[in-house]
């Protein structure tokens, strides 16, 4: 049972952050015969933990499942989304430029195309 | 949780009514930025002023606003934003969400949250293609029980005689329903 003092998470944006060059679209097997790139991942993946604790304001969650492409990050908060995709440079990684968002009102999950101009970012 | 019976829409016309009366009924949708006095459950905006202007009003702060697609993938990275669900009745009006007014898609919205009584205040009725637009949304949810609420006024409105789940009230009435509970 949720406890009630416990607020419910709403997770209304996801984002995929590309695994390092080497790791992207790697089988199972192929993981299993190179644990140098499952170690690559893994330490990809709390590096990821940490930086997303240092600058996500509101709650945000790191999908647990597999994906061959990297990794998928859902965010509650629009502002922490526009952040994370702004200080790509920081950090030194790539994003997929896909945002995901679901409509709280129909529950309808829904991909938008990211554009980067000069100016900044926008959607299509 | 109990399922609420009516939902008011309350439009832009000025209102010489107290609105916490309807706030005891159920969710309120406003169109646009104004009735900035009373705090909403969802409003209606089609335009980037009244987006803007809503995201900096303290009274919407926890208000659902609904956009249509473009306006919405302008402001995605705004939490308080959603973009408007498909409504069937403007595919059939053979119009897009954009087009629409804000009043015809707070309307749109109150249908399409499926709840049977419908209250309009501070709607505009004087125009006519909001007018046309009130009639195609009523006959296209028959389902749905839409009353246009205005000051006591002893002069009849023959306008919603046709539709069967069209019909007119006032103030008073609407205080005296809140009453009864």
């Amino acid at each position: 049972m949720v406890k009630k003092t416990e607020k419910s998470k709403n997770y209304k944006y996801q984002i995929m952050l590309k695994w390092p060059a080497v790791c992207r679209n790697r089988s199972p097997e192929t993981l299993q015969e190179r644990p140098d790139l499952a170690l690559q991942m893994n330490n990809f993946r709390i590096k990821l933990d940490n930086v997303c604790k240092l600058i996500m304001r509101k709650g945000y969650r790191i999908d647990e499942s597999h994906n061959i492409s990297g990794l998928n990050i859902w965010m509650e908060s629009g502002q922490d989304l526009y952040d994370f995709i702004i200080r790509q440079p920081e950090f030194d990684w790539e994003i997929v430029p896909e945002i995901g968002t679901v409509n709280s009102l129909t529950g309808e999950y829904r991909k938008w195309q990211l554009i980067y101009m000069p100016t900044g970012i926008s959607v299509a | 949780m109990t399922k609420n019976t009516y939902i008011t829409v309350v439009g832009s016309q000025p209102l010489d009514f107290d609105l916490t009366v309807c706030k005891r009924l159920g969710p309120m949708i406003v169109a646009g930025n104004s009735h900035k006095n009373t705090v909403f459950d969802y409003a209606t905006a089609n335009s980037e002023q009244h987006v803007q202007d809503m995201l900096n009003s303290p009274s919407f702060r926890d208000t659902r606003i609904v956009v249509h697609e473009r306006l919405y993938k302008k402001y995605i990275f705004f939490d308080a934003l959603d973009c408007v669900p498909n409504f069937p009745a403007v595919n059939s009006m053979d119009l897009s969400a954009a087009e629409l007014s804000e009043q015809s898609l707070a309307l749109l919205l109150a249908c399409w949250l499926d709840i049977e009584n419908i209250l309009l205040l501070g709607y505009d009725i004087e125009n006519l293609t909001e007018r046309a637009r009130l009639l195609s949304i009523g006959s296209a949810h028959p389902h749905n029980k839409i009353v246009y609420v205005r000051k006591p006024n002893p002069n009849k409105i023959f306008l919603f005689d046709k539709y069967p789940n069209m019909s007119v009230t006032d103030y008073k009435k609407v205080s005296e329903m809140n009453k009864r509970g």
